[in-house]
């Protein structure tokens, strides 16, 4: 999977390529840390060209959605692909995200 | 000092145990009657209550007397009672004051509140701890290596919610550790920070970030084997963050704990470079050998219910311990503690006659009798369906698991869990437990060689005839291209467990059972979003049977496609 971070006024927008899955979640959770570890964080995920999120990917989402709660950050994904939105919609988590 | 504390409390806890041992000892001999008896004073002293007055609780004096008087009954029967009691009413269902409400693991959307009396704290308080602890120095004396008594590792941790009568809501096992409090820190590893979260933290990090500075810790403790397994995995995954921590003295910023928790904690945390060079040699020798012994080495055992469905996690904890041995812990329900384990690595419980009152239906009795036995009827080998009149104010109650004796100790049933009578999977009256779709699963993970990480199965109707299917995780992805081997051999395993699924499917009753796999981290995925969603690990239980759309939905999203 490719990441590629960039600032967009307070915020920094992660476009992101390929697939989030076993393989890939541990380096994506690794390059994300330093911003989702910040008080008042602000990340937008841009899943245009991301094509596959598994459980492994999920587990990574669910805890940055924590931590924008411990630390009054925000995560907003968007440009999520129907078979993406498919999963989040029968996982439960389109009711925990916050999806544009 | 620090040593001496908890070897002085933990000696005073099992000398009361073997105190607790030789009481129990003695109503074990005369099982029968000391539970009949219990129920006759339990009627009379409820007999002006609500619920007492509306059955005639007066009139009983005899087991059939109450038998008639009183009906079977479940949660919605008391339902209406429990909202006026939270509200602050009381004398409805007992006259025994109630000191917290057990919030169940039942359901998400609305969980039940099940009242519990001091009477029943007071039973889990001498059966699950002192009671357990003495027959784990007996044991450990006995057989293993002598328990040191030094501290251990409590994974239960105390969230609970405030009702309006002013009482706590919250897991019974919390309920139990929060009646040890004031102990608790003298008897255990993790501070109160992170046994009383306020929020939502990283607690696997916080448990283990304090247990591993302590070269002595001697147990871990826990209400069900799937968060002590789960913790191993997380520190065999995060070692080098948890190490690195120890040596420096320092909590990492990625661990997600709220601020003033982590101000407090750092306050209790120095750098120890000695003990992390210790462990850092250990972990980087790998897990393959069991960790545990070598990090801890005056660790001496587990305690957590681990039987039954939970034994694919007990099997894993095995990796890590060795020839530690494990204490089953009790058979016990928000309702009651039902029975407990007398020996050390033994998977059968004996009835407890002093906590509750027990009738029994056996399974294999046609039609519809409603007619019960008591425990002296009951034969070795038979399942039964048992029902309790418990301490807090529930009567006949159908708890919905069936048991099976395994034997005798004493006068008293050594029962097994088998089934829950709601998880029973029957598509076309074959009635599959869930003991059966375990045989099965793990028979054919010896068969495919694979590791097995979690299973459930689900009934799918949707095609007709229905048919079984089976969604495993394993640790490493098979060959899709044995697919239909896979789904033969399970189809072969499952009707090995329930001759009755074998002969459903040759007569075309049933369609051939299939095989599924979900992805990686899937089972770990549920634990983490029902955390999120507020269930308190120590509720957390294996999803056996997936039986609600939401389960459905949720794991026929994550079924390995590729």
């Amino acid at each position: 999977m490719n990441i590629e971070f960039k600032k967009e006024n307070e915020n920094t927008v992660v476009d992101m390529e390929g697939r989030l899955d076993t393989n890939t979640a541990p380096d994506f959770q690794k390059e994300l840390e330093e911003y989702y570890n910040a008080q008042g964080f602000s990340l937008i995920l841009d899943f245009e060209k991301l094509d596959f999120v598994s459980s492994a990917g999920l587990r990574v989402l669910l805890l940055i959605q924590k931590k924008s709660k411990a630390l009054s950050g925000n995560m907003i994904i968007k440009n999520v692909k129907p078979e993406i939105q498919e999963v989040f919609n029968m996982t439960g988590f389109s009711e925990i995200l916050t999806i544009e | 000092m620090i040593k001496i504390i908890p070897k002085l409390v933990y000696s005073l806890n099992v000398k009361k145990g073997y105190e607790k041992i030789k009481r129990f000892d003695e109503l074990t001999k005369n099982a029968p009657e000391v539970n009949k008896q219990l129920m006759l004073d339990l009627v009379k002293r409820n007999a002006s209550t609500e619920y007492g007055k509306k059955y005639h609780f007066d009139q009983i004096e005899t087991l059939e007397t109450y038998k008639e008087n009183v009906p079977f009954s479940t949660y919605d029967d008391y339902a209406p009672y429990i909202e006026r009691m939270i509200e602050g009413a009381e004398g409805l269902i007992t006259n025994d004051p109630i000191v917290h409400y057990a919030l169940t693991s039942g359901s998400v959307d609305n969980p039940k509140r099940i009242p519990v009396s001091e009477d029943t704290v007071k039973n889990y308080r001498e059966y699950a701890t002192q009671y357990s602890f003495a027959i784990i120095c007996r044991a450990l004396e006995k057989n293993w290596k002598k328990w040191k008594k030094g501290r251990g590792l409590n994974l239960m941790e105390v969230k609970f919610e405030t009702l309006p009568n002013g009482l706590f809501a919250g897991s019974i096992s919390g309920r139990g550790v929060y009646s040890i409090k004031d102990l608790l820190f003298l008897m255990f590893t993790s501070p109160k920070e992170v046994v009383f979260p306020k929020e939502i933290m990283d607690s696997k990090y916080a448990h283990l970030r304090f247990a591993l500075t302590d070269r002595s810790l001697s147990f871990i403790c826990s209400a069900f084997m799937t968060a002590v397994s789960d913790l191993m995995k997380y520190l065999e995954i995060n070692w080098e963050l948890l190490v690195d921590d120890i040596e420096k003295g320092t909590i990492n910023a990625e661990i997600k704990i709220p601020d003033d928790v982590k101000k407090q904690l750092l306050q209790q945390i120095k750098p120890d470079p000695k003990r992390a060079a210790e462990l850092r040699a250990e972990f980087q020798k790998g897990f393959s050998d069991p960790i545990i012994p070598r990090i801890w080495p005056e660790f001496r055992f587990v305690h957590a219910i681990g039987s039954g469905g939970f034994s694919v996690y007990t099997d894993k904890m095995r990796n890590y311990l060795g020839d530690i041995p494990i204490y089953f812990s009790i058979y016990a329900a928000s309702e009651s503690i039902m029975a407990i384990c007398n020996e050390m690595e033994s998977q059968e419980f004996v009835l407890i006659p002093d906590s509750a009152f027990y009738e029994f239906i056996p399974m294999d009795r046609e039609g519809e009798s409603e007619e019960t036995l008591t425990m002296d009827q009951l034969e070795i080998g038979k399942d039964y369906e048992i029902i309790i009149t418990n301490t807090s104010g529930f009567y006949r109650y159908r708890i919905q698991d069936v048991v099976r004796v395994m034997g005798w100790y004493q006068k008293c049933p050594k029962i097994q869990f088998v089934y829950r009578l709601n998880q029973m999977v029957s598509i076309a009256g074959e009635k599959t437990t869930e003991e059966c779709i375990s045989w099965a699963v793990k028979e054919f993970a010896k068969e495919a060689g694979c590791e097995l990480v979690d299973y459930s199965v689900y009934a799918d109707t949707m095609i007709s005839p229905g048919r079984y299917v089976l969604l495993m995780e394993t640790a490493e992805r098979l060959s899709k291209d044995k697919h239909d081997e896979y789904r033969e051999i399970i189809g072969e395993k499952l009707s090995i467990a329930n001759p009755s699924i074998g002969k459903k499917v040759k007569s075309g009753v049933l369609s051939h059972s299939e095989i599924t796999f979900v992805q990686e981290e899937t089972y770990a995925l549920y634990r983490d979003l029902m955390i999120h969603r507020g269930i308190s690990g120590n509720q957390l239980k294996p999803v056996r049977v997936i039986d609600t759309l939401i389960k459905e939905n949720f794991f026929f999203a994550l079924v390995d496609k590729e």
